[in-house]
């Protein structure tokens, strides 16, 4: 990537169950959050890449509607991406290819995820038929977090992990949410607590598995002229890696489930486009809607030695304090997980610490982080690396 | 048995099955399906499993049954 790319300005309402509230008037509280952050106008703005919102919010063909309400007139794009658990980070991806390809010099990646309108039960109705093939699957129930349950069962199976290890991962990302004004739950856990919730995919019970949540959040982007003349701190998007592993949920010929393949291969690219390795990384914010899932990334993007993630989890290696803190946020767990917009949110997460403004949750002299997306049990995958800028 | 997991909540269309055991079965054959167990046991990884077909008025459907939980049952 070169170092062509800033990061000028995040914006972030924080993540909860919002009602009475319209959605394109609570994504535009985080607009004008990150024009704020990055001292930008409006009629500054060369293009606009949205993530597609949910079915359920009313607004359709989303991106014109607001280029209308916002009347921003763009050379570049305004559009919707779609990429399930990934939207988010492709809205990212795509704002940095046009900037890229010299269609403008500043552009937005913004949504708005509703999530908590309808019963869970109600959406995975819907999300059924996502997770799986809607013929060969859906008919026996699979639901999104099922396919993680199963990736549990399988690495206790293989490693010896235990449930108190992975449960460890939840402890630690809700202490790292309550330093978080904009997390969903800030109350402090036990492990008991997190053992002894009710079950909802075997081995994981409700607090290991991702709450319901709505969230709104904007992200600037420019080049590298524009960040310096503003004159503010940024960020630099210093490499990036997708990798699809050509199967989706599970391959129908027998590979492993846990090695998250696609993972390994985008973190590989990304560490490549940037010029660094894993051990460079000093803080990353994963996509990870169960504590199983942050054990199985941690070790597939080469931060946590293979087959102990978990290990690592326990022994506070992944905390803030440890030798690679993960999710400073709170993650998916703590933080919410409105799942269009969970991308940017870990953006807006490294960003902060890459500033160095994290306050109680920074993670001291930070100079590389990494984000992570991804759909399916991470059948794709989309890592970016961050570093300082000006 | 490749790995399995008990559902405790699950889509509102199947409500009224739950709790139920969606799995991951490598089959002697080298293909690989996801289906539901049928036992009401917890299954282990490794276990042998039998597929058994299930015609309903509209469709059939494969779920798979624990190996020694059909032996039993004959």
């Amino acid at each position: 990537m070169h170092e062509r790319i800033a990061v000028i300005g995040i914006g972030a309402v924080p993540i909860g169950k919002y009602k009475d509230v319209l959605d394109h008037e609570l994504l535009l509280e985080a607009l004008a959050l990150a024009f704020e952050d990055a001292g930008v106008q409006k009629e500054d703005i060369g293009g606009l890449v949205f993530s597609h919102p949910r079915t359920y919010t009313k607004q359709r063909y989303f991106a014109t509607f607001m280029a209308g309400h916002l009347r921003v007139q763009s050379a570049a794009t305004v559009m919707e991406v779609v990429g399930d658990g990934m939207t988010g980070g492709f809205a990212f991806d795509k704002a940095v290819d046009e900037i890229l390809l010299g269609k403008c010099n500043v552009c937005v990646a913004l949504g708005v995820s509703m999530e908590t309108q309808v019963p869970s039960a109600e959406h995975m109705d819907l999300t059924m038929r996502a997770v799986g093939d809607v013929d060969f699957q859906a008919p026996f129930g699979f639901t999104p977090i099922s396919w993680y349950a199963m990736d549990a069962v399988r690495y206790m199976h293989e490693h010896g992990a235990t449930r108190t290890q992975l449960a460890s991962v939840a402890v630690k990302n809700r202490r790292h949410a309550s330093l978080n004004p904009i997390a969903q739950y800030k109350d402090e856990l036990t492990l008991e607590e997190v053992l002894n919730a009710r079950p909802i995919v075997e081995p994981l019970g409700l607090l290991e598995v991702p709450p319901r949540s709505d969230g709104a959040v904007a992200v600037i982007l420019s080049d590298l002229e524009t960040a310096e003349k503003l004159g503010k701190p940024y960020v630099v998007v210093r490499g990036r890696g997708f990798f699809h592993e050509g199967a989706h949920q599970i391959s129908d010929k027998p590979s492993s489930m846990i090695r998250l393949e696609a993972a390994r291969q985008a973190s590989r690219l990304a560490y490549e486009d940037a010029a660094i390795s894993a051990e460079d990384i000093d803080v990353a914010e994963l996509y990870a809607p169960c504590t199983i899932v942050e054990v199985l990334v941690s070790e597939a993007l080469g931060l946590c030695p293979e087959g102990q993630g978990a290990m690592w989890a326990e022994r506070g290696e992944t905390a803030l304090g440890g030798s690679i803190p993960l999710c400073t946020s709170g993650g998916l767990l703590s933080r919410g997980h409105p799942p269009l917009v969970t991308p940017l949110y870990n953006v807006v997460e490294v960003v902060q610490q890459l500033r160095g403004e994290a306050a109680g949750r920074q993670v001291r002299d930070a100079e590389f982080a990494l984000t992570s997306a991804e759909l399916g049990n991470y059948n794709a995958a989309l890592v970016h690396v961050f570093g300082k800028g000006g | 048995m490749y790995s399995y997991s008990k559902v405790w909540a699950g889509p509102k269309v199947f409500g009224e099955e739950l709790p139920y055991t969606v799995c991951v079965v490598d089959l002697d054959e080298g293909l690989r399906l996801g289906s539901r167990l049928l036992d009401a046991v917890e299954p282990e990884v490794g276990a042998r499993v039998t597929l058994v077909c299930v015609h309903y008025t509209d469709a059939t459907l494969f779920f798979f049954e624990l190996d020694g939980a059909r032996k039993n049952k004959a």
